[in-house]
Order: structure tokens, then C-alpha cells, then sequence
């Protein structure tokens, strides 16, 4: 299965290939988790950041969907 | 160290050592314990029995890093509360230096007149008439200070907007580079200070510490491993020297929580344009600065340069929050316009974030369309001429709305809401609703547990101890003069010791690690004190009610948690 990745803030300058804030697509064998999604990028969460998909937090042992959007949000606080 | 008590009445300067009851208090604490202690509650926050009060930090002056903030304190105009508004900039430490702990102005000078209080390099203080400088905007304002009083020289100063007393407007703190790009943005405390007649502040800089350090050993020490902790951590020491905070347009866009378009969506559209990455390619590609040193002792370098596309300056520094409200809630998608917008106000000497939302609210209530960035310079330049619209827009987004009748107004006891909707970020909805400050993010922002996956923002559930643990913890570190971007890198090993252990070589004294949430309860508790005999109750400890009737898309949720429940945030 295929899902786009688009990863936030300085993450994407740790992956071959990615163009900064440009999502890119990521093949997975299907019924993958989140977890196989982030080692296939050399990242894990919550170290490197949290998942989302539609907006809403995935955790790492959580099955991803063919043509999911998964955003990788690195950690960060406001001010 | 000093206490300075100006008195704009009779125009005299006292200096005086720090008063037993404010020894071993600083910053915020400083501010809201002496406003809690000698200003009547009711009193009008623009007459001669209010009183503006800059305090520095515990640890400001001192070789520590990222402790040069200096907090302004008073009755605020906008909230009717008690405000301490935060700044950075290059003061804090100029003052520091010279052993100068505060500075309390107090009652008004005559109608018209306006003045300067001069300190110079051996911490002499003295009012001088500022007529020549009347109605000038802040940066060329402080050009004109500089060329006077040397360039070692900063400056706290108010804009038009001040003068005017208009109820967002902001004091601007001149930058390592002289331009008057910081702020103590919130709570129209430029207006106090316009209502005093004092202009601004101009403090030589060359002052040497006259202060000994009880333990100048342990302090190196520990000031070493604090300042290796800060570089060390992913936030402060990679991702801010990268892209500011504006790395948090597409994190907070992601997770549906960008107040757009007066707060009726969650997400901007075409956020992108505006985002943190974008804006950093954009500022290379011009050849500005991504990474800039603004305030004195600073490591972390989160500030940029923005500039035009011939490379000229623009402003300096676009921030996360101004993107937000000059951008997602005024639906405006042009960098350039945004970094106009920033420049503007802090040129006029008004608070980016209320002016924002200010514009927002009118837009939504159709004086203008969303996204028309045209538009919104034009209204913003009212503010600084002074017509009746920009008198309304100046006094802040709920004047706007009532005036205006339209009832879509975030903001909480007049002031507005950050970058964070309380729907999407339910624990920042308890903040804005409980803080004593009004609607601040500075107060307990809870994004962090968000981004970190500790806590599910949709949720009510944790929101309010969440809420309380930042609001404590802030409270307590805006005593010590430590910028909240370096605060992060006190969870690190060994780093909070470390900050304990200078604090303490410091100062003399052997505080523990508990005795720091003490310090912030205590602050907490004078602010609702103050708060309480001004007249405000925990029914003024609501969001307003739309936040609870229309559901944000888009996750479609209100704000969930439970008036019971927001009045134990802070029952102490």
C-alpha cells in the first residue's frame, strides 16, 4: 500500500529524498503500522515527534490505510 | 541592588535599596506582588494611582544564559486585571548591570507633557523632557536615542499608539541591533505608560554588576553545564536557531488547532505559504537571516531577519504568533504582507497579536474581506493617525465586536486569545479562561504536552491539571528573568540542578527544587487576590460562549470542559 508523508519542522533534512514541506510517497507492505512507517524513515515517536492522520494523534502500534496522509510533527513547545 | 521610584507627578527620581518585603523577588513575581500591594484595585488603569513597574529577573545582569527578560507590570487597561507583560531585548541586562531591581513609576505628568527617564553608565537616574519626540514611532524613535545618547544604549519605549493610551498598545524593547523589534506585547501596557507621560526608557549599557555573587564559583559551574544543557536540547539548541517559532504554523495547522479566519476554522487553507519552512527558504533565498541573536546573553538565536525581494529589511522578528493573527485569522497568505503588518505595529507600538485579532473581528464582521492584506495595512495605519475606526481598532478586539455588534470575539477578559484554539488545544482553553492575566499563551501554554504525545487535545480530561502545572511553572520561572524557550532544556539530566544551583549561588540562599512551584503558587495567588478585590469572580473565568456552541471543523468538537472543573485550576 501507498500513504503520503509530509514531515514537519528539520525532519525532513534526515531523509534522503525529501524535498522540505513536500509530502512525499511512501510504499509499505499493507496492514502496516505507524511504527513501520517511522523505522522506514530512520525515525521513531515519540522521540522525533508525534503522527497524525486526518488531524488526529496516532500512536505507534496503530494499523495505517492505503492513501492515509501521515504528517510527522517533531517536538515542539509554544511561546 | 536598586529600587528606583520615579514620580511623574512631581517629576522626581528616589533611589532607594529593595524594601524588606520585596527582598528576593524578582521579575514577575516582583511586579505582582508590589501592584497587589500599593495599587488600589479599583482604581483607573490610566490615572496617577496606577503604577508601571519593570522588574528584571533574579538571575538578570549575571553571565547566565537567556536571562535578560524584564517584566512589565500594572493594572492593565484592556483586562481591568493586574498584567505582567514579558520582554526581551537588550534592557533587562543594561539594568542588571547598573543593580537596578526595578523600577517603580508612579501618578502622571501634567496633561501633554512627555519624558524620557535617562540612566546612564553609573546607574544616575533623571526624568528629561521628551517634547522633541512626541508622536514619533519607535524605530525611528530609538535611531534618534542612539544618535544622542550612544550606541550603547537601550530602550523601552511606546509608539503612537501609546501615547494615544489605546488599550493594546505595547511597550517595544530595542534588539542587540538597536531596532525596537521586541515586546511586552499584552495587556495595553503602552498605554500606562503613554497615561504616566513617560516616553521611554533609555538605560546606558555599560554598567559593570555592583551586585557580588554569593558563590561566584558554584555559579560558573553551574552556569556552564546550564548554558551546554540549552545548546544540547533538540528545541532550543536545533529546531528555534532553525526556524523559529514559526515552526509551529504546520504542526498546529496538522493537528486543527490554527484559529482561522476569526476563529471559525482550524485550519488555515493554504497554511503553507505562511509556514515556518516556507518562511525560512524564503528568507535564504533573499538573503536575510534565518538565525539571529535579539536579545542580550541569548544562545539559542530563535529570532530571523526578514527582507523584500531586493534584500532590504522588512521586520525583525517574524514570529508564530504574529503569522496567526495577521495571517490565520485575517485570512492573509502573503508573507510580505505579514511582515508589514509586524513591522507596523511595532513601529505604532501596538501588540501584533490584538491588533490581529482586532482586524479579524472586523472582517468578520464586514468592514473588510478575509485575505485582503491591502486592507488590513490601511486599518492598521488608522490606529497610528488616530481616526475613530482606528481608535476602535486600538482599543482592542472585544471593543471592536461590541461596537461593531457582531459576537464571534475571542478573547477572554478583553484580551485575545494565541495561536491556539481552545477547542482543538482544550488545556489552552484553560488557561486563557483561568489565567489572571486574561487570554495569554505566555501563562501556561500546553502545546508542548500535545506535540510531545503526552496528552490528547481533544479531550477534557487532564486539561486542567495540565493547564495548572504550566501556569505554576511559568509563573515561578518569570521570576528568575529565564527565557521560556530555555526553560524547555530544564528537563534535561542534571540541567534543573544546574539552574537551581546558580540561582541559589546567586542569591545566597538554598532553595530546593520544591521550593520553585512554592515561588509561582504564591505569585498566582496575589494576581487572583488583586484580581478578586478589583471585583472579577470565577464566572469572569469563562471562555466566551462560542467557543462553546460552535464546533471548530475540522474535528467539530466545542469547548468541553466543565465550569467545575475550570474553577479548581487554580484553587489553591
Amino acid at each position: 500500500m501507498k500513504v503520503r508523508v509530509r514531515l514537519f519542522g528539520t525532519l525532513g533534512r534526515r531523509v534522503p529524498g525529501c524535498i522540505p514541506g513536500e509530502p512525499m510517497e511512501i510504499e509499505l507492505p499493507a496492514g502496516a503500522w505507524v511504527r513501520d512507517l517511522l523505522l522506514s524513515l530512520g525515525l521513531s515517536s515519540p522521540r522525533d515527534g508525534i503522527v497524525t492522520v486526518d488531524g488526529k494523534v496516532r500512536k505507534e502500534d496503530e494499523a495505517l490505510e492505503d492513501g492515509d496522509t501521515v504528517e510527522v510533527l517533531p517536538p515542539l513547545h509554544g511561546g | 541592588m536598586k529600587f528606583l521610584r520615579v514620580n511623574m507627578t512631581n517629576r522626581t527620581v528616589q533611589v532607594q535599596d529593595v524594601p524588606p518585603q520585596y527582598a528576593g523577588l524578582g521579575g514577575r513575581g516582583l511586579t505582582s506582588i508590589l501592584i497587589n500591594a500599593e495599587v488600589p484595585p479599583r482604581c483607573d488603569p490610566l490615572g496617577p494611582e496606577n503604577k508601571l513597574v519593570f522588574a528584571i529577573g533574579l538571575m538578570t545582569g549575571t553571565s547566565l544564559v537567556n536571562t535578560s527578560r524584564i517584566s512589565v507590570g500594572a493594572k492593565s487597561p484592556l483586562t481591568g486585571t493586574i498584567k505582567e507583560s514579558n520582554a526581551g531585548g537588550t534592557v533587562g541586562s543594561a539594568l542588571g548591570r547598573l543593580g537596578i531591581q526595578a523600577i517603580v513609576v508612579e501618578g502622571k505628568a501634567p496633561e501633554g507633557d512627555l519624558y524620557l527617564l535617562r540612566i546612564d553608565d553609573k546607574g544616575k537616574a533623571e526624568l528629561v523632557p521628551a517634547a522633541p519626540y512626541k508622536g514619533m514611532r519607535t524605530y525611528a524613535l530609538v535611531e534618534k536615542l542612539l544618535s544622542v545618547y550612544g550606541q550603547k544604549t537601550s530602550v523601552l519605549c511606546i509608539g503612537p499608539a501609546g501615547e494615544r493610551c489605546l488599550a493594546i498598545a505595547s511597550i517595544q524593547s530595542s534588539d542587540v541591533d538597536g531596532r525596537p523589534c521586541r515586546a511586552a506585547g499584552r495587556g495595553g501596557l503602552g498605554a500606562v505608560m503613554g497615561s504616566k507621560g513617560l516616553k521611554a526608557l533609555v538605560v546606558d549599557q555599560r554598567g559593570k554588576s555592583v551586585e557580588a555573587m554569593a558563590d561566584p564559583e558554584a555559579f560558573r559551574e553551574a552556569a556552564a553545564a546550564f548554558a551546554k544543557a540549552v545548546k544540547a536540547d533538540p528545541f532550543s539548541g536545533h529546531m528555534l536557531p532553525s526556524l523559529g517559532t514559526a515552526a509551529l504554523v504546520g504542526p498546529v495547522n496538522s493537528l486543527g488547532a490554527f484559529p482561522s479566519y476569526n476563529a471559525t476554522r482550524g485550519t488555515l487553507e493554504d497554511w503553507a505559504k505562511i509556514s515556518g519552512e516556507t518562511m525560512a527558504q524564503v528568507i535564504q533565498s533573499r538573503g536575510g537571516k534565518t538565525t539571529h541573536m535579539g536579545c542580550s546573553q541569548c544562545v539559542i538565536h530563535c529570532s530571523n531577519v526578514y527582507v523584500d525581494k531586493d534584500g532590504k529589511f522588512l521586520t525583525s522578528s517574524l514570529e508564530y504568533e504574529t503569522i496567526w493573527s495577521m495571517g490565520g485569522m485575517t485570512g492573509i497568505t502573503d508573507l510580505d504582507t505579514i511582515a508589514k503588518l509586524d513591522f507596523l505595529c511595532d513601529d505604532i507600538g501596538l501588540d501584533t497579536m490584538s491588533t490581529g485579532v482586532a482586524l479579524a473581528v472586523a472582517m468578520d464582521a464586514g468592514r473588510a474581506k478575509f485575505g485582503d492584506g491591502e486592507a488590513a495595512i490601511r486599518m492598521v495605519e488608522e490606529i497610528a493617525t488616530g481616526t475613530d475606526f482606528g481608535k476602535l481598532l486600538g482599543s482592542g478586539p472585544a471593543a471592536v465586536g461590541k461596537s461593531l455588534g457582531h459576537h464571534r470575539v475571542p478573547a477572554v477578559k478583553g484580551q485575545s486569545i494565541a495561536a491556539y484554539d481552545p477547542r482543538a488545544m482544550q488545556g489552552n482553553g484553560v488557561t486563557y479562561a483561568t489565567s489572571p492575566m486574561g487570554a495569554d499563551h505566555t501563562a501556561g501554554n500546553v502545546v508542548g504536552e500535545y506535540l510531545t504525545g503526552k496528552l490528547d487535545p481533544l479531550s477534557p480530561a487532564g486539561q486542567v491539571e495540565a493547564s495548572r502545572k504550566a501556569q505554576i511553572a511559568v509563573a515561578a520561572m518569570d521570576c528568575t528573568g529565564l527565557c521560556l524557550f530555555a526553560s524547555f532544556a530544564l528537563a534535561a539530566p542534571g540541567a534543573g540542578e544546574a539552574f537551581l544551583k546558580a540561582l541559589n549561588a546567586r542569591l545566597g540562599t538554598r532553595l530546593t527544587l520544591d521550593d520553585i512551584p512554592a515561588m509561582g503558587v504564591r505569585v498566582l495567588k496575589a494576581e487572583r487576590e488583586f484580581n478578586l478585590r478589583a471585583g472579577f469572580t470565577n464566572q469572569d473565568d469563562r471562555l466566551p460562549r462560542f467557543f462553546y456552541e460552535e464546533p471548530l471543523p475540522p474535528h467539530n468538537k466545542v469547548f468541553l470542559v466543565s465550569d467545575g472543573e475550570l474553577d479548581k485550576t487554580l484553587e489553591f
